[in-house]
C-alpha cells in the first residue's frame, strides 16, 4: 500500500495519478446522475448507451486514419456516439410500440458491432480489449481536461433539475399533469447519463462502466431515506472504489478496471448478504 | 343538496362531458357519455371494476383523449386546465426502495410552479399546509416507505391539495384504509368538499353517499343518482351488494338525468 503512494508522487508514474484524477473528478457525476439511473430502474438503458460508445470511438479512429481528421478523438467520437444512442434510446422507448428492450437489446449489439468493424478495418494496431475493459496508461492530460468539463456539466445540471427530476422519477405521471415535461426530463436525465459514462470509459473501459454507475448507488440506496443521501453515499463509495481498486491493481499487479469494479461489487454483495443474514436472525 | 341549479349559474361548470365515448381498441369502455358538474359539487362515482371510472378520471385529466365527444374542465379542455385539478391516483407506480421524505412527496405538488430550481418558503408553506390538513404534518420527515397503507393514501391527498387545486379527483381514496379510519377520512372529504369541486371514485356507496350530492354510476355509461334519493333504507339494502344492482334495481330520478340534459 505505501509503494502505491509513493508511486502516486513518482514522475514517471503519472498515468496513475492521471487515473486516480479521473476517477475522483468523475465519482460525483456518478453518484449523482447513478443515483437517478438506479431509482427510475434504467440500468439497461445505461448499460445498451455504454455499449454504443464503442461504435464512436471506432469510427473516430477510422476517420482520423482514413481521412486525416486529427480532430476527430476517440473522445469526441465517444462524446457523439454516447449522445445520440441516448436521444435514440430515449425516443424510442417514449414512442415506439415495439417492445422497447428488444430494440434497445439491438441497439446496443449494433453499436458494439459497428466499433468493431471500423476498428478492424483502420491501418495499425488498436487493441480494442483497452477500449473494452480500459487501460489506464492511454489517459492523457487532454483527457483530463475534457473529463472536468462533461463532469461540471452533468453535476450542474443533476443539481439544477433535482427537485423536479425527484418528481419525474418517483411518478412521472403525476409530474406530467403538473406540467412539468417529463419526456425532457427523460431525455435529459439519458443524455446526462451519455456523458457520465463518457468520463470513466477510458479508465474501466466499456463493458465495466456501467458497474460504476450503478453499485455505488445500489449500495448507498440501502443507507439512504433521501436521495440526496443516496448521491452523497453512491460519491463516497465512488472515491472509495476507484482509489482502493488502484491501489488493489498496484500492489497486485492486476488490471485498473477489473480491480476497480470487483471492489465496488464487493461492497454491494456484503451489503446485501449482510442485509438478508440481520433478516434471518431477527 | 348543494348542487345549485344549473340554468341559473351563469359560472362555466367545473367539469362538463358531451357524448364522450373511448375504447382501447375495438373494447368500448365508455359510451356517450354525457354530464355537467358544478363548481363546488360533490360527486361520487361508483360501479363495477373495469366499468370505467378510472378511464372517466383519466379522460377528465388529458390523459387519455376521447375517441369521440368533448370534454370542458372549467371551460376549458383537460390540458389546459390540469394545473388546477388536484389528483390522488389509485394505484402508485410507486417503487419501495425508493428514498424520499413525506415532505419531499407532498412538495411534488409543487413541482410545475419551480423551474429549474428550489421549492420556495411558501411553497414549503402551503406543503406543510396541506398535511396539517389531513393531521399528517407530524409525519413529515418520515421516509415515505415506512408508512402503512392509510397514512400513503392521505399523504397522496395531501399533496393533490397542495397543488391549490379547484378540483380534486380521488382514485378510491378509502381502498387500503382500516374500517376505523374510514370514518376519519369521511370527515376530511367533507370539509375539503366544502371549497373544493371533489369527484371522488369508490367502491363503497354507504361511505360515500353521506358526503356527496350526487353518485354517478359507470358502468360503459353513466347514470346519475341525487343522493337525497338514496337515503336510509335504500342505501342498506344496496349496501353489500354488487354495486350494478344501483344501475339495475334504483329507478334512475327525473333530477339525476335532467342535469345531464339541460347542459
Amino acid at each position: 500500500m505505501l509503494s502505491y503512494f509513493s508511486a502516486l508522487t513518482d514522475p514517471d508514474m503519472v498515468f496513475l495519478r492521471y487515473a486516480l484524477f479521473a476517477g475522483l473528478l468523475a465519482a460525483p457525476a456518478f453518484g449523482i446522475i447513478g443515483t437517478y439511473v438506479v431509482a427510475k430502474r434504467m440500468t439497461y438503458l445505461a448499460g445498451a448507451i455504454a455499449h454504443c460508445v464503442l461504435g464512436g470511438i471506432g469510427a473516430a479512429l477510422y476517420c482520423q486514419v482514413h481521412y486525416g481528421l486529427a480532430w476527430l478523438t476517440p473522445m469526441l467520437g465517444a462524446i457523439v456516439a454516447a449522445i445520440g444512442a441516448a436521444l435514440l434510446i430515449g425516443l424510442i422507448s417514449l414512442r415506439s410500440r415495439e417492445r422497447v428492450d428488444s430494440v434497445i437489446g439491438a441497439i446496443w449489439v449494433l453499436g458494439m458491432a459497428t466499433g468493431i468493424i471500423f476498428i478492424a478495418k483502420t491501418p495499425g494496431y488498436i487493441d480494442p480489449m483497452s477500449y473494452l475493459f480500459g487501460n489506464i496508461l492511454m489517459i492523457t492530460g487532454r483527457d483530463l481536461l475534457t473529463i472536468a468539463v462533461l463532469d461540471v456539466i452533468v453535476i450542474g445540471l443533476g443539481l439544477l433539475s433535482y427537485n423536479r427530476m425527484l418528481a419525474v422519477c418517483f411518478d412521472e405521471e403525476f409530474a406530467r399533469l403538473r406540467g412539468i415535461r417529463t419526456e425532457l426530463y427523460t431525455l435529459l436525465l439519458l443524455c446526462l447519463t451519455a456523458l457520465t459514462i463518457v468520463l470513466m470509459v477510458r479508465v474501466v473501459g466499456i463493458v465495466m462502466v456501467i458497474a460504476l454507475f450503478t453499485l455505488p448507488a445500489a449500495t448507498a440506496s440501502h443507507f439512504s431515506t433521501r436521495i440526496w443521501q443516496m448521491m452523497l453515499l453512491a460519491t463516497l463509495l465512488g472515491i472509495i472504489s476507484v482509489g482502493g481498486g488502484l491501489a488493489l491493481s498496484y500492489d497486485l499487479d492486476l488490471p485498473s478496471g477489473p480491480a476497480i469494479v470487483m471492489l465496488a461489487g464487493f461492497f454491494y454483495l456484503t451489503v446485501i448478504v449482510g442485509k438478508g443474514l440481520k433478516n434471518k436472525l431477527r | 343538496m348543494k348542487t345549485p341549479e344549473p340554468t341559473l349559474s351563469p359560472e362555466l361548470p367545473a367539469i362538463h362531458c358531451e357524448q364522450v365515448s373511448f375504447s382501447h381498441g375495438e373494447v368500448p369502455i365508455l359510451t356517450d357519455v354525457s354530464f355537467t358538474i358544478q363548481k363546488l359539487d360533490a360527486v361520487a362515482l361508483v360501479g363495477p371494476n373495469g366499468g370505467g371510472k378510472s378511464t372517466l378520471l383519466k379522460l377528465i385529466l388529458g390523459l387519455l383523449t376521447p375517441q369521440s365527444g368533448t370534454i370542458q374542465v372549467l371551460g376549458v379542455t383537460p390540458q389546459q386546465a390540469r394545473k388546477k385539478i388536484g389528483y390522488m391516483p389509485q394505484y402508485l407506480q410507486y417503487d419501495p426502495s425508493f428514498p424520499v421524505s413525506v415532505m419531499d412527496v407532498v412538495l411534488m405538488g409543487r413541482a410545475g410552479a419551480i423551474g429549474l430550481g428550489r421549492y420556495s418558503a411558501e411553497d414549503q408553506r402551503i406543503a406543510m399546509q396541506a398535511m396539517t390538513e389531513l393531521a399528517v404534518d407530524r409525519l413529515a420527515s418520515r421516509p415515505f416507505n415506512t408508512l402503512s397503507g392509510g397514512q400513503r393514501q392521505r399523504i397522496l391527498i395531501a399533496r393533490a391539495l397542495a397543488c391549490e387545486p379547484e378540483i380534486l379527483l380521488l382514485d378510491e381514496p378509502t381502498a387500503n384504509v382500516d374500517p376505523g379510519v374510514e370514518l376519519q377520512f369521511f370527515e376530511i372529504l367533507k370539509r375539503l368538499a366544502s371549497r373544493v369541486t371533489v369527484l371522488t371514485v369508490s367502491h363503497d356507496l354507504g361511505f360515500v353517499s353521506q358526503m356527496v350530492s350526487r353518485v354517478f354510476c359507470v358502468n360503459r355509461q353513466v347514470n346519475i343518482h341525487p343522493t337525497s334519493e338514496l337515503t336510509g333504507e335504500i342505501i342498506r339494502e344496496m349496501y353489500g351488494g354488487d354495486v350494478r344492482m344501483v344501475r339495475h334495481d334504483h329507478c334512475c330520478s327525473e333530477q339525476g338525468h335532467s342535469h345531464a340534459e339541460l347542459l
